[in-house]
Order: C-alpha cells, then structure tokens, then sequence
C-alpha cells in the first residue's frame, strides 16, 4: 500500500500521505516487498520543470500556487475541488469482513487495531453473535457512501468506531452514518493495544 | 568607446512591481545576463522565495518553482538529485534565509548541494512592511524595532557567508554588493562564479549581496545606496569567503 | 560607429540612480509623468553621452538600452 502512494501521486499530482499506527510506524512485524513499481505521469511535459531543453520546448513552465487575482484563485480552488471529488469517485479504497449474515452490530477499525477487531468477530460468531467490520484503507476519500449502507441493514444495531487513538475517526464514522444508528468509540493509547476481549466485552455492552 | 546595452533573452517584457530604485531588479538582471552568456536557460530552474521577489517567475524566461518561505533549498536538493543536469539556483530574501529558513540552507550547504544560491541582504524583511530581519544594523529603525535594533535582546546581526564558510564541505561562498557600477560588475562575476561551479558540477555556491530596500528603510533610491555603503559594508565586508579550491 | 541611447519612459520608474551614476551628467529626471505615474529619467544632454552604459548597469528596471545604428546609415551621416 506504500508503494501505491506514489502512482497515486502522480496521477492526480498531490501529496499522497501515509499514516500507520505506532505498530506499523515502528516496523515491529516483519515487512514484504512486492515488485518494484516504476511511474512515470503520463503529462509532464505541460508541466513539469524539466528544463526547456528537455521538452524540446522554448514553452516555459511554471510551478506556483500563489494567485493574487481572486477570480484566478477561485478557478484554481474549483480545479482543486474537481480533483478532489475525481478521487471521491475513483479512489475509495475498504475491506469488508464477515458481511455475509444479519450482522447485529458494524465495527469500522483501521490498522493493527482492524486485526484485533477480526479475532474479537470470529470469537463473537463461535458464541452466536454476528458482527461486521469496515476496514477504511484511505482515510481521504473516507468510504462514506459504504460505511453508510453497511449500518443501515436492518440487523445492525450500533456502530463501533475502535482505534489506538482517542477517537480520530470517530467523526468520520459519525458523519457517514448521519444519525442512522448509534455510534461507539472504544480505544487505547500510548502504544497500548485492546485486546480481543476487550473488544468483545465493548460490543456485548451495547449489543444483546 | 562605446558599447551596445539590450535586456538579455532570460528576462521577461514585464514591468516588475518592485519599487522605483530597489536592487532586486539589478539582482534579477544580473542573473539573466549570466544565464544567457553561458547558454543555459533550456536548463535551468529558478526557485522563487517568499518575499518581495515572490513573483520573480514573472520577470524570467525558463522554468521556476515557487517554495514555502525559506525551503527553497530543500525544492533545489529535491530538483537538482533528481536531475542533476539542469542548473538550480535559488534566490532568497533575509528574511527567507536567514531567519525562518535558516535551517534548510545550512543544511544545504553543509551537504554540499551543487546548486546556487543567491542571497539578497536588505536588512529588513521587505514584503510583509519592514519588519527587523537577523541582518538588521544594530540601532537600525523598523516597524518591529521602532527605536532601532536593541543587540542586547536580539543579538547582532548574522554574517551568512562568513557563517557558512566556516563549514568544512567546500563551497563558493562570497558578498557582493549593487550599490555602484563597479561593484555591479563584480557581483556579476561572482554570479557568473557561482553558475560555472555548479556547471562543473563542484560546489554549492552562495553569493550574498548587500541590497538597498528605500521604501522600508524610509529613504530616497540614492540615500539608500550610500546607506547601505556607509551602514552595511563595514560590517558586512565584501569580499570571497570560501572557495572549492580551499582558500 | 554610431550608437543609439535609448530610456523607455513608460519602464522607467524615476528612481534617478542612473542620472547620479552618469560621468557624464548627461541624464536628468523629466518633469512629465509617464503612464504609471513615475516622472522618468531622460538624456538632457545626448550630445555629451559616451556609450559607457554605466547607466544601464545601475538601471533597477532595464528601462535603457543602447543599441548600435546599422553602419550605412551612419556613412550616409
Ligand atoms: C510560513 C510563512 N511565514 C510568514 C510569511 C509572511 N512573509 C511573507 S514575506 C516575509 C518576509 C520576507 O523577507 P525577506 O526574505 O527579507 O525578503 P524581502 O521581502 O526583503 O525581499 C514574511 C515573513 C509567509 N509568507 N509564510
Ligand atoms: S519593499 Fe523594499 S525590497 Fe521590496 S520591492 Fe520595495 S524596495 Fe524592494
Ligand atoms: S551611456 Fe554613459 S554617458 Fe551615456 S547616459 Fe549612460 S551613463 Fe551617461
Ligand atoms: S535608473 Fe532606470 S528606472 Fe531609475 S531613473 Fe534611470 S532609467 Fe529610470
């Protein structure tokens, strides 16, 4: 996933940034390689400061952000917004996990904490009880429209919101389901992982 | 003995916004007339800063980027690995080097970067109405030192060139001034200095040059000259601090 | 040879640094504003310039050139 930031960022021309949780961060797992990606942005010549030489252009080019005029700056911000809303369309990335049945309640998690909600659903399921889990893999463009669908099935009860932080997605969750179902957050700091049966323990409060 | 005079190819048909008098512009020209004589605009690339020369993209022929206040050096690290055939220079301000980028050019310098860096020392940061800058004279008056800079809170003005040239990496590093016909020439041969070292892929090069801001400093073109004669150059001296050579 | 000293007025923004820079005392600020509203540097005395362009190395702006007159034209003189 790392290596994808960098033909994402060259294809829409914007930072791509990468967050990890303090696990990742700190490389405590064992790490894969996969084929070297090589990228190249298909339209460079329109603008990159290669030197004219190179483009065999006497066609200058110019990166800048500053617009002084204010119409310019608004066609600019219009520019940027059409960007953005093209990474909205094509740029959702999630993974479901035991969507299959009548889940009684969502769990959205991220990260190391996500694999930690994983066990906490197998064991659930082993005692009866069916939960979901939304694992957002960009967090900008957040998958609203999916977390929005995945709590509104009839059998879902609540939303979970579990992070190794004090609730930094939780708004996200929160705005997705725009009041559709009760939102929980549960977490941990501080490099302290929840345990699976923390998690359960979490879920069964809310959760009969 | 005569001599022809046109604007060289590198700089733009633009009237600049600078104010009557300042020695941005003879900075600005300066460096178009060593890029064109050394036959390299289809391959270089300026890096504007923030401050008054912001817009300098406007007044040139070949590629630029624009950096966040005082990162210019770590765009010309950035642009000079990737491409090390295209010829980086920067062109920073006071203000944009020697106060919030002051990291990014010792840095830079001490890496050994070969790209070029020109430094423009006005004293004050110009733009943002002539705030004190870490190069303001001792005593000398601005909106942020209304009685004149007081050294013993805010510690004396910071001599970049000689600072830098205390790093072991080599470097051309060398102060120059705008403020008569010869010393514009031989702030152009230094100008032109810096670009073949870095033609020759040697060194970082750096020239600082003593520049006048009359409308900060609250003086007519002329008085503004002299005053950055008879103020700056005593403290700032002229001259070549460093060489790739060693001496 | 023959040269041609030439000051575009509406570049030209007043500073007067050229007319201090001249040996020749041959440049003096005009009494006319230009376009932007600066009153521009002119060659009050053409007759006395030498072509140094000392002028031209102070100018801020570029706003003066010098430039040659083609060699026949200056025979036919
Ligand atoms: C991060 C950031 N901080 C502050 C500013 C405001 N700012 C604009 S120009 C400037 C000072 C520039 O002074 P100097 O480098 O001396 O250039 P001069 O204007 O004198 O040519 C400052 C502080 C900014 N644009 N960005
Ligand atoms: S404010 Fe000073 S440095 Fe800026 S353009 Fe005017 S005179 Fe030059
Ligand atoms: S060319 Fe020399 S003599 Fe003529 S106006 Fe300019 S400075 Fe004066
Ligand atoms: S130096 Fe240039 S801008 Fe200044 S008065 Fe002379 S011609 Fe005009």
């Amino acid at each position: 996933m790392v290596m994808e930031a960098f033909p994402l960022a060259e294809k829409y021309r914007n930072p791509v940034m990468i967050l990890g949780d303090g696990l990742i961060g700190q490389m405590m797992e064992p790490v894969e390689f996969p084929e070297h990606l090589k990228t190249e942005p298909s339209n460079k010549d329109d603008w990159a400061t290669s030197g004219m030489d190179t483009r065999k252009s006497n066609q200058r080019n110019l990166v800048k952000t500053l617009y002084l005029d204010p119409a310019e700056l608004n066609a600019h911000n219009l520019k940027l917004k059409a960007k953005y809303e093209q990474m909205e369309r094509e740029e959702m990335r999630f993974e479901k996990y035991n969507f299959g049945g009548d889940y009684k309640a969502l769990i959205v998690s991220y990260g190391t904490m996500s694999r930690v909600c994983r066990t906490a659903i197998d064991r659930l399921k082993e005692d009866g009880l069916e939960v979901a889990m939304l694992r957002p893999q960009f967090l900008f463009p957040f998958p609203r429209p999916a977390v929005f669908d995945a709590a509104r099935k009839e059998s879902c009860q609540a939303v979970f919101s579990i992070e190794m932080s004090m609730g930094q997605m939780l708004e996200d969750v929160d705005r997705s389901i725009a009041g559709k179902r009760p939102v929980y957050w549960y977490g941990k700091c501080g490099g302290e992982v929840p345990t699976p049966e923390e998690v359960m323990d979490e879920v069964r409060k809310i959760v009969k | 003995m005569g001599k022809t005079f046109q604007k060289p190819q590198c700089l733009a048909d633009t009237i600049t916004h600078y104010c009557p008098g300042c020695t941005h512009g003879i900075a600005h020209r300066l460096v178009a007339e060593v890029i064109d004589e050394l036959g390299i605009r289809g391959r270089t690339v300026g890096i504007a800063p923030v401050g008054c020369a912001v817009l300098m993209y406007n007044y040139f022929t070949f590629d630029f980027q624009e950096a966040a206040h005082g990162r210019a050096p770590a765009m010309a690290t950035g642009i000079k690995r990737v491409r090390p055939d295209l010829m980086v220079f920067t062109y920073q301000g006071d203000g944009d080097l020697a106060s919030i980028g002051m990291g990014e050019i010792v840095h830079a310098a001490n890496r050994g970067e070969k790209f070029t860096t020109i430094f423009i020392n006005n004293a004050v940061y110009g733009m943002t109405g002539g705030q004190m800058a870490p190069t303001t004279m001792p005593d000398q008056r601005t909106t942020t030192s209304p009685f004149g800079r007081k050294t013993v809170n805010t510690g004396m003005p910071i001599k970049i060139a000689e600072m830098l040239a205390t790093l072991e990496t080599p470097a051309y590093i060398t102060r120059q001034t705008l403020t008569r016909p010869k010393y514009v020439k031989k702030a152009k041969k230094a100008i032109k200095q810096a670009f073949t070292y870095q033609m020759e892929n040697r060194c970082f090069s750096l020239v600082e040059l003593i520049s006048t801001c009359p409308t900060n400093w609250g003086m007519t073109p002329l008085d503004a000259l002299t005053w950055a004669e008879e103020k700056m150059l005593p403290y700032f001296p002229l001259g070549v601090f460093k060489t790739p050579e060693g001496d | 040879m023959t040269y041609k000293h030439f000051i575009d007025s509406d570049i030209c923004k007043g500073c007067g640094i050229c007319v201090d820079a001249c040996p020749k005392n041959v440049l003096e600020i005009s009494d006319k504003l230009n376009n932007k509203g600066y009153f521009p540097a002119f060659q009050a005395r053409p007759e006395d310039c030498i072509f140094c362009a000392i002028c031209c190395t102070m100018c801020p702006d570029v706003a003066i050139a010098i430039s040659e007159i083609e060699e026949k034209k200056a025979a036919q003189k």
